[in-house]
């Protein structure tokens, strides 16, 4: 092979190795590399998910959250714009973890009849950031914002 | 290489200079109305993860670049980017780690944003390995270029995964002129610190390329004085 044809070979192989990276990400990776689910898309997939582990996302309804005294036991709801899902816990929450606020739940789905038992809970934050004094406005944006990310 | 020895102390001087001022803003600035005082720690995530993707996008041109010119300042430049770049990127993934703990209750998460910053990290090293692997340093500065551009396949992907996928990672707070999510006073900080990371960054790779340029003047003389026996 000539200095010619070694550089097009070289070129060659970038272009390829480079197009199959890339299609590789386009394809089949996106499914794999949503995060969590939203309720709504729980519910609909419910029978093809039991069993397996999941993690599903959405925003603590408000007024839902109820701890139970002496010890770490909470269960709240899991809710996107359209559906809800009692969720059960038991153990220490994250600082970002309140009621009205994003939050990830991780466990294994049983169907639905009975609560979701989540082994692991993460708080999601939004790209929203205030001051403390201007909190009020602040709060109303960045619950807006979430919502966007659950669609 | 006289050029960078002429504007390294200058450069020094102003990044301290600007760096300090937004240390001062950082300290002095209020606490988020969610996160608390913890929201500081994005003014180091923050900026370092924007060098950490401009330093593999400035090693990515100096890279095709040298392909195309053959010059060695340009593998130079390369050499030093990378390892610039490695800094940054494992301060971003170590302060994004600190802020995840207490804020997201995990200190990592294999998420889209999170997994393709780690790629980047592993491409970093993996450029490292690769030019100390090759003997022959023509060769290994025209491989290093090669995976480099290769490479340059993360970039988007790290900048979209939290648009394209839902991840646990935030989307990005700034989208254009339309969308702007950082309110208030906790803007100046993290405007004058990304001015800071981008003075220090362009520091660093000042002192990284004479370095490198300082050693390999330094082997060729010892190639050198090896051929020509002891006289």
């Amino acid at each position: 092979m000539n200095s010619k044809n070694r550089r097009l070979f070289l070129i060659g192989s970038v272009v390829v190795v480079g197009g199959a990276l890339l299609t590789l990400v386009f394809t089949s990776f996106t499914g794999a590399l949503v995060y969590f689910y939203t309720p709504t898309e729980i519910k609909a997939k419910s029978s093809e998910l039991t069993g397996h582990k999941v993690r599903i996302g959405g925003l603590v309804q408000e007024g839902s959250l109820v701890r139970e005294t002496g010890n770490l036991k909470i269960r709240f709801l899991v809710a996107d714009n359209v559906e809800r899902l009692p969720v059960q816990y038991e153990g220490m929450t994250p600082d970002l973890f309140r009621e009205g606020q994003g939050v990830i739940v991780e466990g294994t789905w049983r169907g639905g009849a009975e609560p979701f038992q989540a082994v692991t809970i993460l708080a999601k934050h939004s790209e929203d950031y205030v001051p403390v004094k201007m909190s009020e406005e602040g709060i109303a944006k960045a619950r807006e914002s979430m919502l966007k990310t659950l669609q | 290489m006289k050029f960078l020895a002429k504007i390294q102390w200058p450069l020094g001087l102003l990044t301290v200079l600007v760096l300090g001022a937004g240390l001062w803003l950082v300290i002095h600035a209020p606490a988020d109305y969610q996160q608390g005082d913890a929201v500081r720690i994005l003014y180091v995530h923050v900026p370092a993860a924007k060098m950490s993707l401009l330093s593999y996008l400035f090693l990515t041109v100096v890279s095709g670049l040298f392909l195309w010119r053959r010059t060695e300042t340009l593998d130079i430049l390369a050499e030093a980017s990378v390892a610039v770049g490695a800094a940054f990127t494992f301060i971003t993934l170590a302060s994004g780690s600190i802020w995840g703990k207490p804020m997201w209750g995990a200190w990592w998460a294999w998420d889209a944003r999170l997994t393709s910053m780690l790629v980047l990290l592993i491409l970093f090293m993996g450029l490292m390995a690769l030019r100390n692997a090759l003997d022959n340093p023509v060769k290994a500065a025209r491989a290093t270029a090669v995976l480099a551009i290769i490479g340059a396949v993360d970039l988007p992907i790290i900048h979209f995964s939290v648009v394209w996928w839902r991840t646990l990672h935030q989307p990005p707070s700034f989208a254009g002129a339309s969308k702007q999510a950082i309110t208030g006073d906790l803007l100046p900080p993290l405007l004058v610190m990304s001015v800071a990371f981008v003075l220090l960054g362009a520091y660093l790779l000042v002192l990284k390329s004479r370095e490198v340029s300082a050693r390999r003047q330094w082997e060729a003389l010892e190639t050198e004085r090896l051929e020509h026996g002891h006289e």
